[in-house]
């Protein structure tokens, strides 16, 4: 009666609390591998510090540097599906490195860049958007100048070594073929701000890559005048130039302007798309650079070689982008006809910055 | 009796862990961690209204965010966008959910009970493809109710239709579809739970089927009415994926989109973001309290016995068809066309409306190209994860919690009930701002990980996890606790073994809505993820703006699909009670 509670081994029994508990812990974090977390702090610096003072690595050396990395991330405004081809035939090559792929407007990516940066987190390997100005300025990149860089035309390479051109936008006006004959086809800018195209025509969400280059090519005021009456119009305002082109496929509207490469992706799949070319025709870059801090930056390195060489630039041709590098399928001068007048806006040095385009884009096209 | 000398022991590890408290320790530790949760992020939300500079280097504390939202015109029109928004979409969710609601609980109407599990689907159905199918069906020129409307009426298909979904009341509709599940749901649980007598008095004096309604019925019912306007106006001013993807093109902008764009524009403007969000925060939190007032009423009427005085269903006569037709359209409106039309959109190369030349070309090569995707796969391992997880951990939390308010006197416990609760009154993306303003500004593991989406998951969906194991804790009786306590058991023991036996049933109910709603989480994770956290609703939004509609139907149709199969085993086991 007395001693059933003291002898009875209750102590013992709050030991129990211990192994579910543990177990249980142990589960939560072992199932965190799926989303392996970046590194909180950049501990690839030194490694790049060590390979900017022995010389850097090439060839196979930078391949088993890669291997040991293990992994490459890569921000893009490219489409994810030719992104991901790109990626497949790096992965076919160089067997051993997980790829990571996250595709968004230049705009999200400097954004996304800049946050996780300030925050300390470096996530990402390698860029390419159109959005490198703000990126050099934000001290985001880092200069690395590939092997391959030396068969890309020098008006195609940033002068101080950040980026390189992987392939040509060329800006053209495409049209849905079911909805416009093509003697009805718009001709040049003006004529999309004819009446007749009200509420059948497309913008980009924010085009102030072309619009900042049109500038240059035609002058501001002649511009903005025109954009005006296209505004008129009342365009529908969508993200992303390859979507405009789908828009256009589905017949959501009739006309506007698009990348060269975009239609002619779609009309290899028999879609109802054609386009023509308005002069000056504006012709800008898809950008690729290193990116400072990077986590895995042979990696990285290893990738850009990839993208820029002659296979590579051959697997952008096939997909229906216009490459960089000379004597590759589907170069753009192969398809402009040989006296149509192209302003080439390549390098970053537009008129004014990125933040005042948007904005004057933004007050024309979102009243 | 003479004391006995105790017997010496060695000093073992087992006699100074017993000093260890674990009931002190595991109540501290939920107590803190979900204190932490609700209020911290909010705190900083507060400050980073009040912020000048950005979140990793505040400059001051300043008005001048107020007074530029104040002054600009744009903000008074927002306003009114969304106000006017979430209107609509509570009207027209409650009229079509009530309707619904009094058509499967209170009358004859055949084929009630089918009726009643449609009711639910749209609830499975995640909001962006619920919106995107909208924009498939009622897009001015190619949406396919316009192309037969405008077969119909022999107008030629490329003029813009006559019902354009990129307008106010466009808007308006697919919220509020989208919402008449959860007007139903709640509704038809007050119904079910009326007091009869009083309809039942009416009928025997005389009273018609709609003398009874409008005289008795409806007012019975109007508290729990006005209590459910209430609940969806809120979810219609936190609704992200309509004003995104609809509104924009209407020139509709409402507070959650220019939230989103805030913070996504370069450069970032997280003041703004915060200040819009404590404005939003405001609208919510004022209907809110006015909701909880009318539960309060609404529970007045309801029964406290038990199912012996269910209601009984009204007799019709021949207008039962007429209830029948009505239940027909909503489950062609509600459900049937939204899915056709994702999965005849999956099955093309590009989006055509249905003919029959287009049926030549269908095949299921965008399913092969999506499951091949590297970012789908990861982000089905990481909604996977993400559902496991936050449902895992909110159901302990919540547990717990339940248990401390129901059955402890520590001074406090209604004040953490309601720091549980706190979540509900903050719209998604408003969490998301204040996790940023936290997580930017103070030095911490989380951020951009996939730690960072569970916290956010968690602090969400405290109230949903509280609200079910609170009300099952109310119906286990203590004594069963005492008696394991008096026959010598620890408080740990009691709570490992009889209180979370008792209270599991709840808790995997919990556990399964909990990791449902998750899957569908779309404004929070968007400003919190990053390419290796990304989740499905993301990635859907992705291929959305990459304009890949065909591979996006083709993500969707697996994923209602998979949902589908959740919701059912939710059911089985869940029960219409838990709802």
């Amino acid at each position: 009666m007395s001693s059933s509670v003291e002898s009875h081994p209750v102590r013992f029994r709050r030991l129990e609390a211990v192994p579910p508990l543990v177990a249980f812990a142990a589960l939560v974090l072992s199932a965190c591998t799926p989303a392996a977390p970046g590194p909180t702090s950049p501990p690839a610096s030194p490694a790049a510090a060590k390979s900017a003072a022995t010389g850097p690595l090439a060839g196979q050396e930078l391949y088993e540097a890669a291997k040991k990395e293990g992994k490459v991330v890569w921000y893009t405004a490219m489409t994810q599906t030719d992104a991901q081809a790109v990626l497949n035939a790096f992965t076919k090559k160089y067997p051993g490195i997980e790829t990571e792929l996250w595709r968004a407007s230049g705009e999200e990516v400097l954004q996304r860049a800049t946050a996780e940066a300030k925050a300390g987190k470096f996530l990402v390997d390698i860029n390419s958007s159109d959005g490198m100005r703000e990126m050099i300025q934000e001290k985001l990149l880092e200069t690395y100048e590939s092997p391959e860089r030396a068969a890309i035309p020098a008006e195609l390479q940033d002068k101080q070594g950040y980026w390189t051109t992987v392939s040509l936008l060329a800006f053209v006006p495409a049209y849905n073929t079911n909805n416009v004959k093509a003697a009805d086809a718009p001709k040049t800018y003006a004529d999309l701000g004819d009446p007749k195209w009200k509420g059948r025509i497309s913008v980009e969400e924010d085009a102030w890559d072309w619009m900042g280059a049109l500038f240059m090519a035609e002058g501001e005021q002649k511009v903005v005048a025109t954009l005006e009456k296209w505004s008129a119009n009342q365009p529908k305002r969508i993200k992303g130039w390859a979507t405009q082109v789908e828009q256009m496929v589905i017949g959501e509207v009739d006309a506007g302007m698009a990348h060269l490469h975009s239609v002619l992706a779609q009309k290899k799949k028999s879609a109802p798309v054609d386009w023509t070319v308005f002069e000056p025709a504006i012709v800008r870059g898809h950008n690729l650079a290193l990116h400072a801090n990077a986590p895995h930056p042979n990696a990285g390195k290893l990738l850009i070689n990839f993208i820029l060489s002659g296979e590579g630039q051959k697997l952008i041709g096939d997909r229906g982008r216009n490459p960089a590098r000379p004597g590759m399928p589907n170069a753009l001068d192969q398809l402009i006809p040989k006296d149509t007048k192209v302003f080439y806006s390549i390098d970053v040095s537009l008129p004014k910055s990125q933040t005042e385009l948007s904005k004057q884009w933004r007050g024309i096209f979102f009243k | 009796m003479a004391t006995r000398a105790l017997p010496l022991r060695p000093i073992d590890t087992a006699r100074i862990l017993s000093w260890i408290d674990p009931k002190a320790i595991i109540l501290t530790v939920v107590v803190a961690v979900v204190a932490y949760l609700a209020l911290l992020p909010l705190i900083f939300l507060i400050f980073g209204s009040f912020a000048e500079g950005s979140p990793d280097s505040p400059t001051g504390i300043t008005l001048s965010n107020y007074v530029r939202a104040y002054v600009d015109a744009k903000t008074w029109v927002m306003l009114r966008d969304s106000l006017v928004f979430a209107f609509g979409s509570a009207f027209i969710a409650l009229a079509v959910g009530a309707g619904m609601a009094w058509i499967v609980e209170r009358t004859n109407t055949p084929g009630r009970n089918v009726f009643y599990a449609v009711a639910l689907m749209p609830l499975i159905i995640p909001g962006i493809l619920h919106t995107v199918s909208w924009i498939l069906l009622l897009s001015p020129r190619i949406g396919l109710v316009n192309v037969v409307l405008k077969d119909l009426l022999g107008v030629d298909r490329a003029t813009p239709g006559p019902l354009s979904v990129f307008s106010m009341p466009g808007m308006m509709w697919v919220e509020g579809l989208h919402l008449s599940a959860l007007a139903f749901l709640l509704i038809a649980a007050a119904l079910r739970n009326m007091d009869p007598s009083l309809e039942e008095s009416a009928a025997t004096s005389g009273a018609g089927i709609l003398r009874t309604l409008y005289a008795v019925t409806l007012r019975l019912m109007l508290p729990a009415v006005l209590a459910v306007f209430l609940i969806t106006f809120v979810r219609g001013l936190e609704a992200f994926e309509v004003p995104a993807l609809i509104g924009t093109h209407a020139d509709i902008f409402v507070f959650t989109w220019q939230i989103y764009r805030a913070v996504q524009q370069w450069p970032p403007d997280y003041a703004l973001a915060a200040t819009y969000g404590m404005i939003l925060m405001a609208l919510t939190v004022v209907t809110l309290v006015f909701y909880h007032r009318m539960t309060a009423r609404a529970e007045r009427f309801a029964v406290v016995t038990g199912k012996g005085f269910r209601p009984r269903a009204m007799n019709l006569g021949p207008y039962r068809w007429v209830t029948f037709s009505f239940a027909m359209v909503y489950l062609v409106l509600a459900v049937v066309l939204p899915v056709l039309i994702l999965v005849w959109a999956s099955l093309l190369p590009f989006y055509v409306p249905p003919s029959l030349e287009s049926i030549k070309t269908l095949s299921f090569a965008q399913y092969e190209a999506i499951l091949g995707s590297n970012m789908v796969q990861r982000a089905i391992r990481n909604t996977t994860f993400l559902a496991i997880v936050s449902a895992t951990i909110t159901m302990l939390l919540t547990a717990v919690v339940a248990w401390i308010v129901a059955r402890t006197r520590l001074p406090g416990r209604q004040l953490i009930d309601f720091i549980a609760f706190l979540p509900i009154a903050v719209p998604g993306i408003v969490i998301a701002v204040s996790m940023l303003w936290f997580y930017l500004t103070v030095p911490n593991p989380f951020y951009a990980t996939i730690w960072i989406l569970v916290i956010a998951y968690v602090t969400k969906y405290m109230p949903y996890g509280i609200r079910t194991t609170a009300a099952s804790m109310v119906q286990i009786h203590r004594e069963l606790e005492e008696a394991a306590q008096m026959s010598g058991a620890s408080w740990l023991q009691t709570f490992r073994k009889v209180v979370i036996p008792l209270l599991l049933p709840a808790m995997i109910s919990g556990w399964i809505y909990v990791a449902i709603i998750s899957t569908r989480e779309l404004s929070t994770s968007i400003l919190l993820y990053t390419s290796s956290s990304i989740v499905l609703s993301i990635a859907i939004f992705d291929l959305l703006e990459n304009g890949q509609y065909s591979s996006l139907c083709a993500l969707a149709v697996m994923m209602m699909v998979a949902l589908a199969g959740l919701t059912y085993l939710y059911r089985r086991l869940g029960g219409r009670a838990a709802a």
